[in-house]
Order: structure tokens, then sequence, then C-alpha cells
């Protein structure tokens, strides 16, 4: 039936075409926003690493600029910024960072490891850090004051940069790649995931470095992070404030929650997300809707082969499978010609890690839904043509 | 010729209203989401108060430095700009002010924050603010580090000695938008003075458009002799003096040096536009030869009484591109009442998008593109008809 339907189809090629053209762009674009969608759903499931209820950011503009290495009354500052606000009424953990959660930036960092290149983002933190965000160290520890004394650079990994680099979990004491000219780095302790981007970032390989009072390499700290007692309003945020401007008067604070920056961050990506949903859906009811006039002209230039066809003994429903078949066929072939555009994408190897898995549901979610489209738009023409009387059908010329 | 196709356009297109339905439907979505496009990008690019000579401004926004091991790609800082853009010849003004930052204030246990930009006194002449209180702070209160500011309508608070209220500026001007200017002598410290990196931009307005050029490049040579003071082991410097446009090309297209890909911005975005428009004007050429073939009868005898082909492609793009326009009228009024709804909810702060006679013009022409592109093939196809053919079949 099928084969005789391709052949069918075949003749009348001229006519489908474009039909399934539309078929295949219709696809493309659906698949590009189930894809999006599917892909931000299923991390957004995934686990961050950290708790962000009650953590507030200080952003620190220093009066120097914030790029250049920190100078030796910038680093005491910053020692003195990081004692005083431990003893604020209100703030249970305190500690220093050069980026925070939500923050909007990213540190990458490229390495070859025993030839293979691996990449993570870097983060330089304090001391008190994994207190501030709970975040669970699952081998080893964290840093601590005592680090000061070691003879490397201590390195807190994430459990997917330890796999990624040594191909194991066990990955504690050992020597962490390094760039040409740096000190030793050993790993001290693995926490089980960190995305500091928070719920919608990708999945990748982190690292912490240990920021250090005495460092005098490399960016100061941006951020003070605080974690304040529960429900703690403007009045905290006031006091804080205050407090830190009284260390130093010459550079600006911004105080933001996490929570806040986090709403920043998923509107910058759910409202363009958002939009191109509402495109989306708006182009697949008109193309839903040109499909129908589409079909609904072809039932009625043919009406004289379907009289035919009934005259000849078959029955109504044989003539609608007949249409429903034949637009099942364009679809495929449809599907088919946009599958062969989509499969050149991965190989630009542009996406994300771990996508195989939401393109494929992607794929079957868009594809099912075509088939599903083109079903619903033959109907009321597949249904047209089976009103006709034969009689009337084959009189009509 | 034309009237009697008009009107033919019209009663075709009154005849089977369903197509006509799914056809305009298409057409206004279409129409609806370009229109909103280009009024956005209007918003941004437009020349309108405060930055009403757009033609002959140029911004730096942009400094790399480059050393061995380091790379600073970020806002210049005050020094960087005051060695570089300072008499350029053939620039009228110029005028140095911050990126803009957001400052805190709490009263009565509320919190209030404002976004904060200090700029010298020329930014005023630079930029044409509408002052509806007061004036604006000159160069000596700038020189004196006075404590006076000009605010937004929307800011009508006593932090500062207020000197002028202004209207506000929408968000999308990130150059002139503030809620609280100051004079950049306000700064804590004096350090800002000679940095290379840091959080300000300058604007050069030039005595005339047909200057820019020469601006530019005298700028380029003027930052090729430059040394920065710190850090180190900075070797050499990159940045660009450029327009709006190139402003942004900076921003988004990557691996952009010296040169701003002003262009090149431009060109991709007529290229989402034109593919945007792909599966609706296929959608709308299948509607359309679906609507030619049940018309068969009606070409064959045109066609057996000597009408040439091109009368007849000729006529059935008159009445496509009249579907168009009138899908364009639809999607004009669905557009406006969007931006309106987009100004009252908020969404973006002091948002003052309408219409005006430049997106009219972009969407009467994205209506004859678009009416052209989805017309063409159906019309030849139309053309091509076979008149025996045509007078066979049987709508």
């Amino acid at each position: 039936m099928i084969r005789h339907l391709l052949k069918l189809a075949w003749h009348r090629k001229r006519a489908n075409a474009l039909v399934i053209a539309e078929i295949a762009v219709s696809f493309l674009v659906l698949l590009a926003v189930t894809g999006t969608g599917a892909w931000f759903a299923y991390v957004y499931a995934l686990p961050t690493g950290f708790d962000r209820q009650d953590v507030w950011s200080v952003e620190i503009s220093r009066a120097g600029g914030d790029d250049a290495p920190p100078s030796d009354e910038a680093r005491a500052a910053f020692s003195r910024l990081l004692a005083e606000s431990k003893t604020i009424d209100g703030v249970r953990e305190a500690s220093l960072a050069f980026g925070v959660p939500y923050d909007g930036g990213t540190w990458d960092w490229e390495e070859d490891h025993d030839g293979v290149k691996f990449t993570t983002e870097v983060d330089r933190v304090s001391d008190d850090f994994d207190k501030v965000l709970g975040i669970r160290v699952v081998a080893g520890r964290w840093f601590e004051p005592s680090d000061d004394a070691l003879s490397f650079a201590p390195v807190v990994v994430s459990l997917a940069t330890a796999r990624s680099v040594f191909h194991t979990d066990e990955a504690v004491g050992k020597k962490f790649p390094q760039e040409k000219g740096e000190p030793e780095k050993r790993v001290v302790g693995i926490v089980r995931e960190f995305r500091k981007a928070g719920e919608l970032s990708a999945l990748g390989n982190f690292t912490f470095s240990r920021l250090t009072s005495t460092a005098a390499d490399g960016s100061g700290p941006r951020f003070l992070l605080l974690k304040v007692g529960p429900g703690s309003g403007v009045d905290v945020e006031q006091r804080i404030l205050d407090r830190v401007r009284a260390v130093a008067p010459t550079w600006s604070f911004q105080m933001k929650s996490l929570a806040e920056m986090r709403a920043l961050r998923f509107r910058e990506i759910l409202v363009p997300l958002l939009v191109g949903a509402i495109i989306g859906v708006f182009l697949l009811l008109m193309v839903g809707m040109g499909l129908v006039g589409v079909l609904w002209q072809n039932v009625t230039t043919r009406t004289r082969e379907f009289g035919v066809r009934r005259a000849a003994g078959a029955s109504a429903a044989a003539v609608r499978r007949q249409i429903q078949l034949e637009i099942f066929v364009s679809t495929s072939v449809g599907l088919f010609a946009a599958s062969l555009l989509v499969a050149q994408v991965p190989l630009l190897g542009f996406l994300p890690p771990h996508f195989a898995r939401v393109t494929l549901i992607a794929f079957t979610g868009s594809a099912a839904l075509m088939y599903l489209l083109t079903f619903l738009c033959a109907y009321y023409p597949s249904w047209m043509a089976t009103v006709v009387q034969p009689a009337e059908a084959l009189h009509s010329e | 010729m034309l009237r009697s196709y008009l009107k033919l356009a019209i009663k075709v297109l009154l005849r089977r209203k369903f197509y006509t339905f799914i056809s305009l439907f298409g057409i206004a979505f279409t129409l609806t989401v370009l229109t909103l496009a280009t009024a956005l990008l209007d918003h941004v690019f437009s020349p309108v108060p405060p930055e009403r000579h757009l033609d002959r401004i140029l911004y730096v926004k942009q400094v790399t430095l480059h050393g061995e091991h380091i790379t600073l790609r970020g806002s210049p800082g005050f020094g960087f700009l005051d060695a570089s853009v300072r008499n350029l010849p053939g620039a009228a003004r110029v005028t140095i002010c911050t990126r803009g930052s957001d400052v805190v204030s709490y009263s009565g246990g509320q919190k209030l924050r404002l976004s904060l930009k200090r700029t010298d006194g020329e930014f005023w002449k630079v930029l044409d603010f509408d002052f509806l209180e007061g004036g604006p702070f000159t160069v000596e209160d700038d020189r004196a580090g006075n404590r006076v500011a000009v605010i937004n309508e929307a800011t009508r608070r006593q932090a500062f000695g207020v000197v002028g209220v202004v209207k506000n500026v929408p968000i999308i001007r990130d150059v002139p938008f503030a809620d609280l200017w100051v004079p950049i002598g306000t700064e804590p410290s004096a350090d800002y003075k000679s940095q290379f990196s840091g959080s300000y931009l300058a604007m050069i307005l030039a005595k005339d458009a047909r200057d820019l050029p020469s601006i530019k490049s005298e700028f380029d040579a003027r930052v090729a002799t430059l040394k920065a003071p710190d850090p180190k082991e900075i070797t050499s410097i990159a940045s660009g003096a450029d327009t709006l446009v190139e402003t942004v090309a900076r921003e988004v297209l990557p691996g952009t040096g010296r040169d701003a890909h002003g262009g090149l911005l431009e060109a991709l975005l007529v290229l989402g536009a034109v593919l945007f428009m792909a599966l609706p004007a296929l959608n709308l050429m299948n509607i359309n030869l679906s609507r030619i073939l049940e018309r068969a009868s009606e070409i064959g005898v045109r066609k057996a009484f000597g009408a040439s082909s091109r009368a007849l492609v000729g006529q059935f793009l008159v009445e496509n591109v009249v579907l168009t326009l009138v899908g364009g009228v639809i999607a004009w009024l669905v557009s406006a009442g969007a931006l309106r709804s987009i100004n009252l909810s908020g969404l973006v702060p002091y948002a003052d998008f309408h219409m005006n006679l430049r997106i009219l013009a972009a969407g009467v022409l994205l209506a004859l593109v678009f009416g052209a592109l989805s017309g063409i093939y159906p019309a030849w196809r139309m053309s091509r008809m076979h008149p025996v053919e045509a007078l066979r079949r049987r709508a």
C-alpha cells in the first residue's frame, strides 16, 4: 500500500514538493523550539550543588579598577572586609570570591593533561565559601586556614572534573594540571557538583582554587558573599553596607540577594525562549491552516478519482485512509529531508555535552507532533472526499 | 489596467473567504513579528533625543589591553580616554562619562535602587536632554567636584543638590541612560584619572558627519602610540571610535579587533528577517497555488482569448500584493497594541516604544518584499498553464 502511495506521490511530485518543503521547514522550527525547551527542562532538574537560601552578594568595585592585580593596601582592605563582615549582627557566614553564583560571568580554563585537553570553569574563593553556600564535600576536605602553610596550591574539584581529568573518583591527593611557571597544584577535596550559573546552565567541570590574603598574583576578589539569618530585611542590608563602606570608603559596593540575581539570569534566558515559543506556536498554527487549505483544494479537484474508487467498490473509510496515508507519506519525506539537515549539526561540535538524550526526546516529540498536525489537517478534507456520492462524483465533469 | 486588476483582486479575495482568512492570518502574523523587531531596532538605533545627532557621534566603549600572559577586554578607563579622545581634528565636542552603575539608598526602611552616571560638563552639550526643570551642571561643577546632580522625572528626590530634572531616558539607550547624573569630580578617589581599564566611555561629536572617517583614523593612530601605565606587562592596546551600530557589532560579533563590523551586523539582521520569512512565504505559496488551480477555468478562458503570460503574472502579483498590504495594515494595528502594552507593563524601564514613519516605511517595504517573495512562483506556474488543460479542469 505504502509503495503504491509512494509511486502516486512521485507522479504528483511537482504538486507535492512545496508541501513537503513546508513540512520540512516547520519541523525544523518545531525542533528548535522543543529542543531548546527540553534542554532547559533537563538541566533545570539537575542539582546545582549549592543552596541559595538567605545568601546575599556584595559586589565590590575597587577604586583602582577591578581587572588589575590588587595592591598591598587593597589586599589588606580585603582581609579587613572579611573579618569585619563576620562580626556584623545578622551575618552567619562570610567569604570572598572572584565569582559568585548567578553573577553572569564565567572564567574558563583549558589545559592539557597527559596530552588530553580538558576544560574547566574556575573560581577563586576564600575558606568559608562552602559554608556560605552549603556546598557538600564528598571526599577529602574544603580549604582551611592551615592551608597557608602547604607547599603546594590546594584545589577542590567537582566530581565530574575528577572523572574527566583522572578517570577516577579517588582523586584526592593527586597532582592537578598546572600552567607553566605556576606553583604545583594538588586536589584536596571533591564536591559533588557546582554549577555556578545555576539551574539553567550547561553541565561542565568546575575547579575551585584558594583565595588567600597574601597571594600577589591574579585578580583580586570581586564579591563578598554572606549567609544571613532567615527573614533578614532591609535593616540588615543597610547595616552591612554601612559597615563595609566604613572599612573601604573609596570603594563602592552593590548588594543583591542571590534570589534577585537568579531572577535576573532566568529572565535573560526565559524571555527570549518564551518569545521564540510564542512565535513557533503561531507559525505552526499558520502552517496548519495553510495545509487544510491546500488539502481541501487537492480533494475537490480529485473528486472524479475518488468517485471511480468508490464505484469500483472501495469503502468511504478506504478513501479516507488513502488521503491520510498520502499526507503521511509527504510528512515522512519532509521529516526525512529535515533530519538529513539536522544530522549535520552535532558534527559541528557546537552543542553542549549530554545533548544526545535531550536531542532524541525533542526529535521524537517534534516528529510525533508533526504527524499529529498533518493528520488533523487532513481530517476534514478527507471526510469531504467521502461525502460525495460516487454517481455524482463521476458526473461532475 | 491596474484599476481593473485591483477590482478583480478584491472580488477574488471576497469570493473564497476561508482562503483569504488563512492567507491574511499568515501574512499579518509574519509582518507583526517583523514590525515589532523593526520597532525595537528603531528604539535602539534611531536619532532621537538625547542622542539626536547620532549621525555625528562616535563612541569609544571598549578597550583591549594585550600582554604576553594577559588580555584585558572591557570598558576603557578615564586615563586612556583622556589621552586618546581630546582635541581630535574635526571633532566639535568630546565628553567622557561612566558606563553607569547602581547605587542604593535607604530611607524609612525602603530600598531605592538608582542608576548613577558620572559625567563631565560637556556631556550635556553633546547630548540633547529634555530639561523639565533647572539645567545641567557645568564644567566648573565637575572641576570643583560639586555635589550637584541631575535626576530624571522618576527620581525627583533630593539626595544631592539637584540642579535639573530631565525627561526619562529609556534603558535601551544605555549611553545617556541613568536615573541620576553627577559630576565625575565627585568620585571618592582620584585614581580613575590614570586608569586605562575601568568603567568609562567617551563620545565624540563631530562638526560634520563627513568628518567621521578622519576622526576614526586619527583616534586609531593615537591609540597605537599610547603606553599603558599599569599593569606593566601590557604590550599593546586596541580600541575603536565607533558609530552606535558599530558599538553593538563590536559587542555581539566575536573576533572584532580594531575594526567593528557594522555592515556585517546589518547584513545578519537582514538575513535573519529573510530566514524568518521563509516558512510563512512557503505557506503562502502553497495556498496561492491552490487558489490558482481553483481558478484554472478563468485562466484558461483568459488565455484562450489571447491574454499574455506577462499580463497574467502581473494580475496575480497585484492580487498578492493587495493581500499582503491588507495583512500589513492588520500587522500595524496589532504591533501598535503590543508596543503599548509593553510600555504599560513596565517590563523595560522607561520604555517609550511607539510607531513612527521610519517603522511605517520599513513595514511597507517588508510587506512588498514578502508579497513578491510568495507571489512570484505561483504566478509563474499560473502563466505556464496550458489553456486547453486549464479549460478541461473544473473547480
